[in-house]
């Protein structure tokens, strides 16, 4: 059994000219998980998976999938890694079935069966004949998982990989990741823009903002950090929204209906509330509480640099 | 390097394009044929120095309507290299626009391995077009006209050559063949464009002005010097099969004038797939 992790990223940067799409990033992803990649439009999230599919060469720095260097075809051997990046692409004038074929030839070859099963697993089963170029969006979405899963790798790498998909596809599809990584080990390194499906998907999790990770680690540690989500009720809100927007501890500080509510340390709680106090603020409600995702997510990308960082 | 292969074809054989390039060709052939048919040749032909020759037989038979396909300038440098340039665009430049390259890439398969595979996936489709043609129009010639012996029309200088059934069928094959070589050299020409472009129809359009900017360099006496450098000056290398004497130098030169443009261009689009990040 290989004591490598699974995913591996140390110090990579790739620059588009003069724009760095990745800034210098670290991360480590251990054989098991289900990592979640999140990360605004442009944060960098689609080059680092075309870097460890070998698409892209890295200006600096260097990823390893199971100790492998992506830049080499081992890493990509069979079993190893299957991947949906960004929209799948298939040849539209050949059928779903030869389509998989096709593809798992180029990794040494499968089976009927298991193309079958492959279909059946992302609920194709029957569709398999029909070309490609008959396909719904949400049909080729499967479909791309289904190349993913052939042959059968330990890590998948997922782009978006419930784009497209109706709502029952979804939770389908949220099952059958769930699935194959509790009962067959495969890692799962995924990005999305569907908080909630992250949040109930995903072990650990890292986010990036303008090729920068911005903080990355264990879901639950995430998300019970020392920052907490703050709803006051307090009068006049004027003179507290005033207080709150100067204080250095406060921020995503925002007005919901009759409350304030911002995020800060936990530890600073007790200081902006005798702020507000000698400001000649009456507070009547005080009340902390765990950040979502959603929340941290804004709180992190709203706190890092904008615009996108010159090479 | 084998499975890449065969994907390839696979892939190939499965086109639309593959069966509207031998529908395109099968309609030339049927067109050279009724023509031929409506109109036989005349038993007197223009001669040389000596006067006229006055030919006993047929002179319209199917190595005959095998031959003016290979030698009138419409199949050969003209329909084929276009059909070739619509092909090879989407090697490389049509994977690209459809998002397959990514596909393909992510899995074990190096980029020089997907090169050569689609290199020689293109050097075969134009082997198939080119055997297409000459098989196709002798089939057909034999259905029509029958067999018997060849009179080359062109490029006799003084005198008549008449090749009987067998060596015109000899002829004619290396006719062919060293069409095909030439058609081979025009497919990796396409492959470097298609490896250069995103879009596979600017890809053959680029083929298409390249071989055209070097027909017209080739006819203007100002470039007179460049003309054994242009590609063109060889797309009719199946010609010198029917001299009398076949050329060897001249077609041992135009081999190795076409080796070395196949060689280059396959080179260039080797380092440009390679330099090359996959975003589409």
């Amino acid at each position: 059994m290989s004591l490598a992790p699974a995913i591996e990223i140390r110090r990579l940067t790739k620059d588009y000219g003069r724009v760095r799409a990745v800034d210098d990033l670290n991360l480590r992803v251990e054989c098991g998980q289900v990592y979640g990649f999140l990360g605004p439009n442009g944060a960098g999230k689609s080059t680092t998976m075309r870097v460890l599919l070998g698409l892209i060469r890295p200006t600096r720095g260097q990823a390893w999938l199971l100790g492998r260097p992506c830049a080499s075809v081992q890493a990509r051997a069979p079993g190893v890694v299957g991947a949906l990046v960004e929209e799948p692409a298939f040849y539209g004038y050949l059928s779903a079935r030869r389509n998989l074929a096709l593809l798992a030839r180029l990794s040494g070859g499968v089976s009927a069966a298991e193309v079958d099963w492959a279909l059946d697993l992302v609920g194709l089963h029957g569709q398999g004949g029909r070309r490609v170029s008959a396909y719904s969006h949400g049909m080729r979405q499967r479909l791309g998982l289904a190349q993913a899963l052939l042959p059968r790798p330990r890590i998948l790498l997922l782009d978006e990989p419930t784009s497209g998909l109706d709502p029952r596809g979804r939770v389908e599809m949220r099952q059958l990741l769930r699935r194959l990584n509790q009962q067959e080990g495969v890692t799962i390194f995924l990005s999305s823009h569907l908080l909630g499906e992250v949040e109930s998907l995903c072990t650990h999790l890292a986010f990036l903002s303008h090729g920068r990770l911005l903080a990355a680690g264990p879901t639950r540690e995430l998300l019970s950090s020392a920052t907490v989500r703050v709803d006051l009720e307090a009068t006049p809100p004027e003179q507290a929204w005033l207080l709150l927007s100067r204080h250095p501890e406060v921020r995503s500080l925002t007005r919901r209906e009759d409350l304030l509510v911002f995020s800060c340390p936990r530890t600073a709680l007790s200081g902006i509330n005798e702020a507000l106090v000698r400001g000649g603020v009456q507070v009547s409600a005080l009340v902390p509480r765990a950040e979502s995702l959603e929340e941290l997510y804004l709180r992190l990308t709203e706190e890092a640099p904008n615009g996108a960082s010159d090479a | 390097m084998l499975r890449m292969l065969s994907v390839e074809l696979a892939k190939a054989t499965r086109q639309r394009l593959g069966l509207a390039a031998l529908g395109c060709i099968a309609v030339l052939v049927g067109l050279f044929a009724w023509g031929l048919w409506a109109h036989p040749l005349p038993q007197r032909l223009p001669g040389t120095a000596a006067g006229e020759f006055v030919v006993g037989g047929r002179l319209t038979t199917a190595p005959l309507l095998c031959y003016l396909l290979l030698r009138v300038p419409v199949a050969t440098t003209l329909l084929l290299p276009l059909l070739l340039a619509v092909f090879t665009g989407g090697l490389l430049a049509g994977e690209r626009h459809l998002g397959t390259l990514r596909t393909l890439l992510a899995r074990p398969v190096t980029r020089a391995g997907l090169l050569a595979a689609k290199l020689l996936t293109s050097w075969i489709y134009a082997l198939a077009l080119c055997a297409f043609l000459g098989l196709f129009s002798l089939l057909l010639g034999y259905l029509l006209f029958g067999p018997g012996d060849l009179v080359p029309m062109f490029g006799q200088g003084h005198g008549l050559t008449i090749f009987d059934h067998r060596q015109a069928l000899g002829r004619l094959a290396l006719g062919y063949g060293l069409a095909a070589v030439a058609l081979t050299a025009v497919a990796s020409l396409g492959l470097f464009f298609s490896s250069l472009c995103d879009n596979p129809l600017t890809a053959a359009g680029l083929t298409v002005a390249f071989l055209f900017i070097s027909a017209a360099l080739q006819v203007l006496p100002y470039f007179e010097s460049w003309k054994p450098y242009l590609l063109t000056s060889y797309l009719d290398l199946g010609n010198h099969a029917f001299a009398r004497h076949i050329p060897w130098t001249e077609v041992s030169t135009g081999l190795a004038y076409l080796g070395g443009y196949s060689a280059l261009a396959a080179f260039l689009a080797g380092v440009v797939l390679w330099k090359r990040d996959v975003l589409c």
